[in-house]
């Protein structure tokens, strides 16, 4: 199947109504606050066993598309991120709309989401393919050494504390070791646990770290008003000369966006604070952003949609996940018999492709269906928590009790909901968890087929060209945060 | 190395987690120590384990070290649960956090009923009406409303489950 294919598969009626279901759920969580896409995937996951996993991918990406989206419309109209990344829409969205204008504010968000998803596209298309063809040279010490790299890449890229960072990543490696080993066959580390002779399941460990412990955090939030400004049609199609004005500044934050997607752990909410930042700083009028900046908008929004497309590039290409989606995507790919990684493409070029085509026809979707139903999905802002909170919990339950049918992992999902909430609490940075515990199994898999090559050696991953180039990219991403700290420590002295 | 500039609360929290680290790390390595080796691997299955417990030992132990020496540890920037910290002074409402424990405990209750055997059906219901009625505070006429949506909820989510979606419930 081709990428022309994968657009004509999408046109098919079955295809083309999931799309439209997926998106549809997705700006409709996006919209809720308190829910998030993530955690829309994490619950949808389990219930597309049954799908052929061309249907469960264009279902999720759907679902992130719409996801990301919809967090626009709460941030505008109650001044209340529906998602993470609309964090900076809140800031100039909502004083945009209150000054008479939430049509607008809308449209101009909306605008820039679509222009970052295409941007976000090309990139997909074009990088996803060589790169994967270079990593496809790759022997299995270069892919255990690229697996090294990236969770020491998404510890040093976790802002704020590096320590905590490999920290995190190492946890979540740790916690991917009990159960069955593969090649012995013997089972480790279950301390008795018979429950744990399959290991942690990803399914419950991530609905239990996001949405579960979310949900709880929500709960404190219970009697945060619904105060809302009412939406309106009026400007939510912006002309043309909209796009011109705003041409460079959508350009721009689009390119912010997908770099920072392609980096493994930052995410979409990082991009859309760079992005409001650098817009600020070259802006001519620097002193609006904050009192309903129209850049602002549209360089938040722009940033956030293009990010989808940065971060599909290492999952495709290298089977690497870019972020918390992307780790659902690919426990998805791994739950239909799919192997991630650079043999994807020519293995499974219809699942590429498809992903690829999703993305932007979801992103299509997306515009037209936030244009014509913006005053619909305003109104599911206002749907009562106390209604909606304890149905997605027994969504939680009964999507982790579906991985196997056990009981267990219910039992697992609850104490992952406590590790989560006690790691934000104490700081800790939940990406590389997540990542760490996603590519612990391959990380050690592909360790194990270099020793039986080696007769035992560790010398060839210091030896062979390719694995060395990527230890010493793991190296300078360790030393950096270190090397940093010693500089400002100097300048402040 | 910087001076501290964690607050109080983040320099207790990093001891605490620091040391829990160290814990969990001597655990696993002490328990990956115990796997016997493997014929024909290599690595055989305690290898790993125990390399990956040897670094975070390494790590929480500077985690606790540069805490309990005052240096900065800083704190992740970016969170992915949002919501939690209490003490915001942008909040105007009043937070709940008595309201989460128990809509927690009264989640591993439902779960635990459903393990004793209670019919999904009827547990679901009481579950949705339970924490329902306390997030909607026992306010008239929201509770009733959420008294309805806990009935026709039950009634989606078994139809959804069970009659379209196929999966087995517990």
């Amino acid at each position: 199947m081709t990428l022309i294919d994968a657009f004509l598969h999408l046109l098919s009626p079955g295809p083309m109504m999931i799309m439209f279901i997926g998106v549809t759920i997705g700006i409709a969580v996006g919209v809720m606050p308190g829910i998030t896409a993530g955690m829309l995937m994490a619950l949808t996951l389990p219930f597309t066993y049954s799908m052929a996993p061309v249907d469960a991918i264009i279902l999720l990406i759907s679902m992130f598309v719409g996801g990301i989206s919809g967090g626009l419309v709460t941030a505008t109209l109650m001044r209340i991120p529906g998602e993470p990344n609309a964090v900076m829409t809140t800031l100039d969205g909502y004083p945009l709309a209150k000054k008479g204008y939430p049509g607008r504010a809308l449209g101009l968000g909306n605008s820039g989401s679509i222009v970052g998803g295409f941007v976000g596209w090309i990139f997909l298309v074009t990088l996803t393919r060589p790169i994967a063809d270079i990593a496809v040279l790759l022997g299995p010490w270069e892919n255990f050494a690229l697996v090294l790299t990236a969770l020491v890449l998404v510890s040093s890229l976790s802002r704020g504390s590096f320590l905590k960072g490999m920290i995190s990543a190492l946890l979540g490696v740790l916690v991917a070791m009990p159960g069955v080993d593969q090649t012995s066959g013997l089972v480790r580390l279950t301390f008795g646990a018979d429950a744990l002779t399959n290991g942690f399941q990803l399914l419950p460990v991530v609905i239990g770290l996001f949405a579960l412990s979310q949900l709880i955090a929500d709960t404190i939030h219970v009697e945060q008003s619904t105060d809302h400004i009412k939406a309106s049609m009026r400007g939510v199609m912006i002309g043309l000369r909209d796009y011109v004005v705003h041409g460079w500044n959508m350009i721009r934050s689009a390119l912010i966006g997908v770099w920072i997607g392609i980096h493994p752990g930052v995410g979409a909410t990082v991009s859309a604070i760079v992005a409001y930042t650098v817009a600020k700083n070259v802006s001519k009028k620097p002193e609006e952003f904050g009192q309903g900046s129209e850049e602002a908008i549209v360089a938040a929004e722009t940033a956030n949609n293009a990010t989808t497309g940065g971060t599909l590039i290492p999952l495709l290409a290298l089977g690497i996940p870019g972020g918390i989606a992307d780790a659902i995507l690919l426990a998805a790919l791994v739950m239909h018999n799919l192997r991630p990684g650079p043999l994807l493409a020519t293995t499974n070029p219809e699942i590429v492709n498809t992903i690829m085509a999703t993305h932007l026809a979801a992103h299509v979707v997306m515009f037209a269906l936030m244009t014509a139903g913006v005053l619909l999905f305003a109104r599911l802002m206002l749907v009562p928590r106390a209604i909606l909170f304890p149905l997605v919990l027994v969504f939680c339950i009964v999507g982790a009790y579906s991985v196997d049918g056990q009981i267990s992992d219910v039992w697992i999902m609850l104490i992952f909901g406590i590790v989560g909430l006690v790691m934000e609490l104490a700081r800790f940075p939940m990406a590389p968890f997540v990542i760490g515990f996603v590519l612990a199994p391959m990380a050690e898999g592909k360790l194990r087929s270099a020793l039986m090559i080696s007769d035992g050696s560790m010398l060839p991953l210091f030896t062979r060209p390719g694995s060395l180039a990527l230890l010493a990219v793991a190296a300078i991403c360790f030393v950096w945060p270190f090397w940093r700290e010693w500089r400002a420590r100097r300048a402040k002295t | 190395m910087s001076v501290n500039e964690d607050s109080p609360k983040d320099r207790r929290n990093d001891a605490i987690a620091g040391a829990a680290i160290l814990a969990i790390a001597i655990v696993f390595g002490a328990a990956a120590l115990r796997e016997p080796p493997a014929h024909y691997d290599p690595l055989g299955p305690g290898t790993v384990p125990l390399a990956v417990s040897i670094a975070l030992g390494i790590f929480g132990a500077i985690l606790l070290i540069r805490t309990l020496l005052g240096l900065k540890v800083g704190q992740a920037a970016q969170s992915v649960i949002s919501g939690l910290s209490l003490d915001d002074p942008e909040v105007d409402y009043k937070l709940r956090p008595g309201l989460a424990a128990f809509t927690y405990a009264a989640t591993a209750a439902y779960v635990g009923a459903i393990a004793l055997g209670v019919p999904f059906v009827l547990s679901t219901f009481v579950f949705l009406a339970v924490v329902g009625v306390a997030m909607a505070r026992l306010r008239r006429p929201l509770m009733w409303w959420v008294i309805a949506a806990a009935g026709a909820g039950t009634y989606v989510i078994h139809l959804l489950f069970v009659k379209i979606l196929m999966v087995s419930l517990p």
